[in-house]
């Protein structure tokens, strides 16, 4: 009989480990509260933003993530995501030696490692002017904005350029989705696309908010660059961000071809195997309002996330609590110390997290693993600011790779 | 007393998850989704709800929102309060007393068995209610069929063919096994049997989903309440209470707790012991099922689990014992919801809304090589029957097939 996993987490790293330890013939159990981040992700993969990705890991410090997990992990996590987004008709791009720089939803440089097919054309190493589409009906991407902040920035964005979606297809304040769907369908599709080609003369370059299609974006994107005839590339807007819900419906539907049991809106509390003199795990029950039910494992790995994502639960006096196994959490216990003075600048809270090993187990003060089949990767994990550091996704693909590599290791 | 599960809606910080996941916002312009009609119409007072937030009635219940909200509102449990304030036009209210009540309609048809089955089997008997009362004339409304067995709590196998001792378990008759489909609970029993189970038949019983999804909060305490006492002494043994429907398991096990200060020990206990079919079977014939010697089927399934199913938190316990078929081939719908909403489909102002949802199954059949459609809920089922040129069954009735029943 095969082994069992659980992978607590519905986000890009619980997912990600789901999908890693089903290829590698593990049975798995995913357990998540609700959805994970991806309705805020912008959808490209920041591995690090402030200098060549793979250079400046190998300087990190020994307690970050990344050099928990190594590089070779990020290489090899980054090889398995890129195979599978293609194989899913949703290419990414880039590489880990330089970062590409595109557009933010505000009009900033944004830099990432890696990006979809749909936002690649934004590179903004390429100089070739353009601009900016401004669909009236949709409010959650603000065109004159977008565009203000770009020539403030030395973006080469000329101007806003008015494409509206006809009155016919949409009967109410659209969201992101909403916009989304219709791309998604042929008919809406060249309908909006034949109307837009009569307004954009002289337009070489585009840039769309990212609506392009949720299902099929990469068939939205081909289509549109056939009758516009132009460059067209997709820039983040405001939640739901449909960059990220398009990887979270790749992995949905990969997991649940694979008969990985996606179980939602349940709250996990971990087991601990008595037998083994507490050294070991044994799964997690699932508390309902009535009825709690106990799932048995070989080995689990946490990917709850950070504060958002309920991983790590704050309190007003001060404690910082892991919510799964409850495990010691490395943070300040002084409340005035959790946030800077500045907004803007580096937050001591997203450094705190579970400390763990360099195979992903999360351990003591005295660096000794607490159990031998439990692991853990993604925002749980302590020592990095990711936003500051544009790190999010890197550190989530790598710390899933060798999550999943150590426990595997342990299964066999 | 202010119970924490009233203040929940103020867990929401307006993510809109569950807005994008709704499977009616998709296709409807006039609802205004989960978001506003849950957790931030909660908020209003009472009568700014049942003034203004009439498209709450287009919520079709399938509870998507609930698990896909990561900070644990109840969304869909909130919008069906809300919907309990919402008084209806009296054309409706005929017919939602109708369709709340399957249980007495399934009884006094079984008198009449003929004469509702000729009835509900013409089309223009059919369009006659849809003037009448609003029903929902292209509804696949199920016919009325007799079982074999008999109504009493008997036990099957009958004393001379047990073999001692077995576990008992006792199969929770509701409205769908009692009345319409008994075909399902006889193969169910069967399969228990042959798998090693003593099958205690309980009373036919009505879950009380009807009751809950067309706004009647007040008789729904009351059915969850007697229910509970009918099914309490089963529980109190520790009998696992097994059930081929997910929509009334799940109501059993989950929406009674969560109704306003009605939790007790009583619905805990029976709680604890309700099980979908498949579900009890994945935990307690795992050894047997491994080495069971299956017959090959040689057929493509188009397997939908419904969504109350989903929202168990069980995984889909169906596909790991269908998989052990050899040559069974299971195609996953990739459909979140098919749009029957219980009784919601069944009601002409629904029916644009619910043959939308169900659009992308009928395209993922179609470009399938799927013989069979399978589907636990039985409202799911007929109503995806409507749409499906191929048999559409439960299950169980595959399972029963390859372990040589029928």
């Amino acid at each position: 009989m095969s082994p069992t996993m659980i992978i607590v987490g519905g986000g890009l790293s619980g997912y990600f480990a789901s999908y890693l330890a089903r290829l590698r013939g593990i049975d798995v159990i995913n357990i998540a509260q609700g959805r994970g981040g991806f309705v805020l992700s912008h959808g490209h993969i920041d591995v690090w933003k402030r200098a060549s990705p793979a250079q400046a890991i190998n300087k990190l410090r020994q307690s970050h993530p990344y050099a928990l997990s190594g590089l070779e992990s990020l290489r090899l996590g980054i090889d398995e995501f890129t195979t599978l987004m293609k194989s899913a008709d949703y290419q990414y791009f880039g590489d880990l030696s330089s970062n590409l720089s595109l557009p933010s939803a505000a009009g900033y440089r944004q830099r990432t490692s890696f990006t979809s097919v749909n936002s690649v054309e934004g590179n903004l190493e390429h100089n070739e002017p353009f601009f900016v589409a401004n669909i009236p009906i949709f409010r959650d991407f603000a065109p004159d904005f977008f565009v203000r902040n770009a020539i403030q920035n030395g973006i080469p964005c000329e101007a806003s350029i008015e494409l509206p979606i006809p009155d016919l297809l949409v009967r109410r304040n659209p969201n992101a989705m909403d916009l989304a769907r219709l791309f998604d369908q042929m008919e809406p599709l060249t309908m909006i696309l034949n109307d837009w080609k009569g307004r954009l003369i002289g337009v070489r370059r585009l840039a769309v908010p990212a609506i392009l299609g949720y299902a099929r974006p990469f068939q939205a994107l081909k289509i549109a660059k056939e009758i516009l005839g132009i460059s067209i590339f997709e820039v983040p807007t405001l939640p739901p961000s449909i960059p990220g819900l398009r990887l979270e419906r790749i992995f949905r539907r990969e997991l649940t071809h694979r008969r990985v049991d996606l179980v939602e809106g349940q709250r996990a509390i971990g087991l601990i195997d008595g037998r083994s003199q507490g050294r070991r795990v044994s799964g997690v029950q699932l508390q309902g309002p009535s009825v709690t039910r106990t799932i048995q494992a070989d080995a689990v790995i946490l990917a709850s996330g950070g504060f958002l994502h309920g991983g790590l639960v704050a309190f007003n006096d001060g404690r910082v609590h892991e919510s799964v196994f409850d495990l010691p959490v490395s943070a300040d216990s002084d409340r005035e110390n959790w946030t800077s003075k500045s907004f803007l600048s580096t937050q001591p809270y997203s450094g705190f997290g579970i400390l763990v090993d360099d195979y992903m187990r999360p351990r003591g003060a005295d660096g000794n693993p607490i159990f031998e089949n439990l692991f853990a990767c993604g925002g749980i994990i302590a020592g990095s600011d990711r936003e500051i550091e544009g790190s999010r996704q890197g550190i989530d693909l790598a710390t899933a790779y060798r999550a999943v590599q150590s426990a595997e290791g342990l299964l066999s | 007393m202010i119970s924490p599960a009233s203040l929940s809606q103020d867990l929401c910080m307006s993510c809109n998850i569950c807005t994008v996941n709704c499977p009616v916002f998709a296709v409807s312009n006039k609802f205004l989704g989960p978001k506003v009609l849950g957790p931030q119409a909660t908020r209003l007072s009472r009568t700014l709800v049942a003034e203004h937030l009439e498209s709450n009635a287009l919520c079709t219940a399938c509870g998507i929102c609930s698990t896909a909200c990561p900070h644990s509102v109840p969304v869909s449990e909130k919008i069906l309060e809300n919907k309990s304030l919402i008084s209806k036009r009296s054309r409706e209210a005929i017919r939602d007393r109708f369709l709340s009540r399957p249980d007495l309609v399934g009884k006094a048809a079984g008198h009449f068995k003929s004469l509702y089955n000729a009835m509900m089997g013409s089309e223009h008997t059919r369009g006659v209610l849809q003037n009448l009362i609003g029903l929902n004339q292209t509804f696949p409304f199920p016919r009325i069929t007799s079982s074999r067995m008999s109504r009493a709590s008997e036990k099957f196998p009958s004393e001379s063919r047990a073999i001692s001792p077995r576990q008992q378990v006792v199969f929770l008759d509701t409205c769908g096994t009692a009345y319409y489909e008994g075909v399902i609970k006889e193969i169910s029993i069967q399969v228990l049997d042959a798998l090693g189970f003593e099958v205690i038949l309980s009373e036919p019983l009505c879950c009380g989903l009807p009751l809950h999804t067309n706004g009647y909060r007040d008789q729904l305490i009351e059915r969850a309440l007697s229910n509970t006492s009918q099914l309490r002494p089963f529980a109190d043994q520790k009998l696992p209470i097994i059930g081929t429907s997910p929509s009334c398991v799940h109501m059993i096990r989950h929406t009674y707790s969560v109704l306003p200060d009605q939790h007790s020990l009583a619905i805990a206990t029976v709680a604890g012991q309700c099980f979908d079919l498949f579900e009890f079977l994945s935990l307690n014939a795992r050894e047997i099922l491994n080495s069971f010697p299956f017959r090959p089927l040689d057929l493509v399934v188009l397997y939908h689990p419904p969504c109350q199913l989903k929202s168990m938190g069980i995984g889909l316990p169906a596909v790991k014992i269908l998989d052990r078929i050899p040559d069974l081939q299971i195609i996953l719908s990739e459909n979140d919801c098919c749009g029957s909403g219980g009784t919601y489909a069944m009601k002409v102002e629904n029916r644009l809304v619910s043959e939308r949802i169900r659009e992308s199954i009928s395209t993922q059949l179609e470009n399938s090589q799927a013989e069979v459609v399978a589907c636990d809920s039985e409202t799911c089922r007929w109503w995806i029957s409507g749409a499906a040129e191929v048999p559409t069954v439960h299950p169980v009735q595959i399972l029963a097939e390859a372990m040589g029943i029928q």
